[in-house]
């Protein structure tokens, strides 16, 4: 009976295109439910990344948006945007991401303005971010952030233009469309990765070693004006961008330890195109980067901690958001 | 274009389709220029080494193909030493002036997968000598036989004979076709991506710096690694094999559940890289052992053959070094010794033959023979020699503590996943060396065949770590 049954299922098992046709139409379906659920996880999941951020601001005005790399994350660990609040009742809204540079700035200062039309823009600037693709193309494609990006039509077209004009991996909308670094992290045991928020209340012990490997990984590939051009003309499009939409912008360099300034490759003709890029747009450069040169106030090579935080908005930050200069900063 | 790339998965259906849509005759022409097109993805230099090896296969075969041909022996070594020298000059030449000291380095480097089709070029040629016009393959099918895009980068090392007649005979298209090349594919690339690409990084990470890496980390890496080895080539043989079928093609296996293995020579005559292995067996290990060997002779010739392949595998891939060496006569010295003893062995297998214990004794001598072969991966793996003997010196060292350490040791998720992956494999395995889980879910009812075939296809999407990783012996 048993052998019978089997016989029957093996002349069934012998597949047809139809059953083949079959299965794959089942794959499908399973993988776009799947899909949905990692979706629905990563909209929900609360605001690790800036598009999470704003799908969840989506539709509240934001007086301030803060945009930038790595060094605009502490502002958020320690809670400026709720001491600002507090202070003169403007709501700010962080959207850095560590390594973004102008490029992918760009495009979360695009789907900030869809989603809160912010007052002002705070462009908190590393300089490091205009030297490599990485920085720039490389985020748009990174999977971890695009693991963070929940799929939403507007981004959908953000992404379609970065890879049309501005030569993004069309493999990088694929997997946004399709939803497979949701599924599949490509980040399964982060061993080695930036302490960041966790080492947010630490102390760091000056190391000319550390800064200099951090420099290394800041700067792969030096830093010469020619290879800063792609992402000064992104930047002067996004200061343009938020311009003409009304939005008001102001460019800081946050403070950095004075090993750290001394060792980053700040070469004068990238200050010059800078300085042009920012005249041309209107927009005025507040550094900040030599105020604060306590070691205390850092927790890593270049990171403000929460010391540090704290005595930045009392020292500057809170005169500087409750009255941003108009033109010209210093 | 790697396997595991999205150009391919667009590349290997679009070739199929065009392939199958054409007529029969310009069937071979196709699959020259897709094969070709496929090694130029990977540099369009490459092009000409495949060329020249090529070139000299057709050029010495064509001579080779006359039987009344004088001096058929001379064309034979001519073009067999024409693909060895180009070999060296590739592979070998530039790290040996280096160690020597010598300014003159060429600056070659051998193209992904050369070994495999220089090893086919010279099986060509000396099956031509020996078999001349009977080997019945046309230029064209030769030329095929180099190329075919499946197996370009690490074989199965075909012969020339059975492939030509593959290639004479008109395939038709058949969803059963699609289905077993579709699954083949799929079984494939779960090794490669699921359990090969998640334990590169844990391997990897603990032989960085031997020196410095805790020994349980080495151990659980040396462990790791044998099954991160197997699976990437015996993926990549799955793939290509899948890829090869979806032409009506069929390669020979290369790897039959290999860490199921009883004996050493087993494991390198029936389960790992077969076609190497039998390669070696007709192109070398005959040859040296000549019409009437004896004892003495044929340890020999096993010893060459081991350090040959052994120097075969240090032209590129973990570094270049004594390591390589090691590993392979260590192989050598594993099958003399096991050669040794085989009157012994034999006798206990007739003693336990037909009792419980004949299933005992086929476990323990699996584990042994698996532990045997571990040991040798480690001079594999190692970045060279002096790196090979810090591993096994410091497992060793700590093999005393082992037992207290298991209990103790702060065991993380990743150690946890990647134990689970081995031990999935290992589980599906067993289950194959019985009966083919393809036969098995064959037999079964849809539901749980499709349930089986889609926990693979998830398997792949959720857990598959698609970053571009090489296959390892792409680089030999």
């Amino acid at each position: 009976m048993s052998t019978c049954s089997s016989d029957q299922n093996l002349k069934r098992a012998r597949p047809s295109w139809a059953g083949l046709g079959l299965f794959a139409a089942g794959f499908l379906a399973l993988y776009a439910a799947a899909a949905v659920i990692a979706e629905f996880r990563v909209a929900r999941a609360g605001a690790e990344a800036p598009f999470q951020r704003l799908l969840a601001a989506r539709g509240a005005a934001a007086d301030w948006v803060v945009l930038g790399a790595s060094h605009a994350l502490p502002l958020d660990w320690g809670e400026v945007p709720r001491r600002l609040e507090e202070d003169t009742g403007q709501r700010m809204l962080i959207l850095a991401e560590t390594g973004a540079g102008p490029l992918y700035m760009r495009m979360v200062a695009d789907q900030a303005l869809r989603d809160v039309a912010p007052a002002r823009a705070l462009y908190v600037l590393d300089d490091f971010a205009f030297f490599d693709r990485r920085w720039n193309a490389g985020r748009i494609e990174d999977r971890a952030l695009l693991r963070l990006t929940p799929l939403r039509a507007s981004t959908v077209a953000l992404l379609a233009g970065a890879v049309r004009a501005e030569g993004v991996d069309p493999r990088a909308l694929l997997d946004y469309l399709t939803g497979f670094s949701k599924l599949n992290p490509p980040e399964r045991f982060p061993a080695q990765g930036w302490e960041g928020e966790a080492a947010f209340d630490r102390v760091h012990r000056p190391s000319r070693h550390a800064v200099r490997a951090r420099m290394e990984f800041l700067y792969p590939d030096g830093a010469e004006l020619a290879q800063a051009r792609p992402a000064l003309e992104d930047f002067a499009r996004l200061l343009d961008r938020l311009g003409s939409a009304g939005t008001r912008v102001v460019v800081l360099r946050l403070p950095v330890p004075e090993a750290f300034r001394a060792a980053a490759p700040r070469p004068p003709a990238f200050e010059a195109a800078l300085s042009r890029t920012l005249d041309a747009a209107g927009v005025p450069l507040v550094d900040l980067s030599a105020a604060l040169d306590v070691p205390e106030f850092y927790f890593d090579t270049d990171h403000l901690n929460r010391a540090g935080v704290e005595a930045l908005y009392d020292r500057h930050l809170r005169e500087l958001l409750s009255d941003p200069p108009e033109t010209e900063g210093g | 274009m790697l396997f595991t790339s999205l150009g391919y998965l667009i590349f290997l259906p679009a070739v199929a389709l065009a392939a199958w849509a054409l007529p029969g005759r310009a069937r071979l022409p196709v699959l020259v220029l897709a094969s070709l097109g496929f090694y130029a993805s990977f540099g369009l230099s490459h092009l000409v080494a495949l060329g020249a090896v090529a070139a000299v296969a057709l050029a010495a075969g064509r001579r080779l193909a006359r039987e009344d041909a004088a001096r058929r022996g001379a064309a034979l070594w001519a073009g067999v030493g024409a693909i060895l020298a180009l070999m060296w000059a590739l592979k070998y030449h530039d790290a040996a002036v280096a160690a020597l000291g010598l300014p003159l380095e060429l600056g070659l480097e051998a193209p992904p997968g050369f070994s495999f089709y220089a090893f086919t070029a010279i099986a060509l040629l000396a099956d031509r000598y020996r078999q001349a016009r009977a080997l019945g393959a046309t230029p064209g099918q030769e030329l095929l036989l180099l190329a075919w895009f499946p197996k370009i980068l690490a074989g199965p090392i075909e012969r020339a004979k059975p492939f030509a007649a593959q290639l004479a005979q008109a395939p038709r298209l058949h969803p059963a076709l699609v289905a077993g090349a579709a699954q083949l594919i799929v079984w494939g690339l779960v090794k490669k991506v699921v359990v090969a690409d998640n334990l590169a990084p844990f391997v990897d990470r603990a032989y960085a710096a031997p020196a410095y890496a805790v020994p349980m980390e080495l151990l659980l890496a040396t462990y790791f690694f044998a099954f991160q080895i197997y699976c990437d080539f015996s993926g990549y043989t799955d793939i290509a094999r899948g890829s090869s079928r979806l032409f009506g093609i069929e390669l020979n296996r290369n790897f039959r559940r290999a860490y199921f293995a009883t004996s050493i020579g087993t494991f390198w005559s029936e389960r790992w890289h077969i076609s190497l292995s039998q390669w070696f067996r007709d192109y070398l290990f005959r040859p040296l052992l000549g019409r009437r060997a004896g004892p003495l002779r044929v340890y020999a010739a096993i010893m060459v053959v081991f350090v040959v392949s052994g120097v075969w595998h240090a032209g590129l891939g973990y570094g270049i070094g004594a390591g390589f060496v090691v590993w392979g006569a260590l192989n050598g010295i594993y099958l003399c010794a096991e050669r040794g003893l085989a009157p012994w062995r034999a006798r206990l297998a007739a003693r336990l033959e037909g009792s419980p214990w004949a299933r005992v004794h086929a476990i323990l001598a699996a584990i042994v023979v698996f532990h045997l072969v571990l040991v040798s991966w480690i001079f594999f793996r190692a970045g060279g020699l002096s790196d090979g003997v810090t591993v096994a010196r410091r497992i060793w060292a700590a093999l005393p503590e082992l037992p207290g350490l298991v209990v103790r040791y702060p065991f993380t998720a990743e150690h946890g996943f990647l134990a689970a992956l081995v031990a999935g494999l290992l589980l599906c395995e067993a289950a194959q060396e019985s009966r083919a889980i393809r036969l098995r879910l064959a037999r079964a009812p849809r539901a749980l065949r499709w349930a089986g075939w889609y926990a693979a296809l998830f398997a792949l999407v959720l857990i598959g770590r698609w970053q571009g990783e090489s296959f390892v012996y792409m680089q030999f």
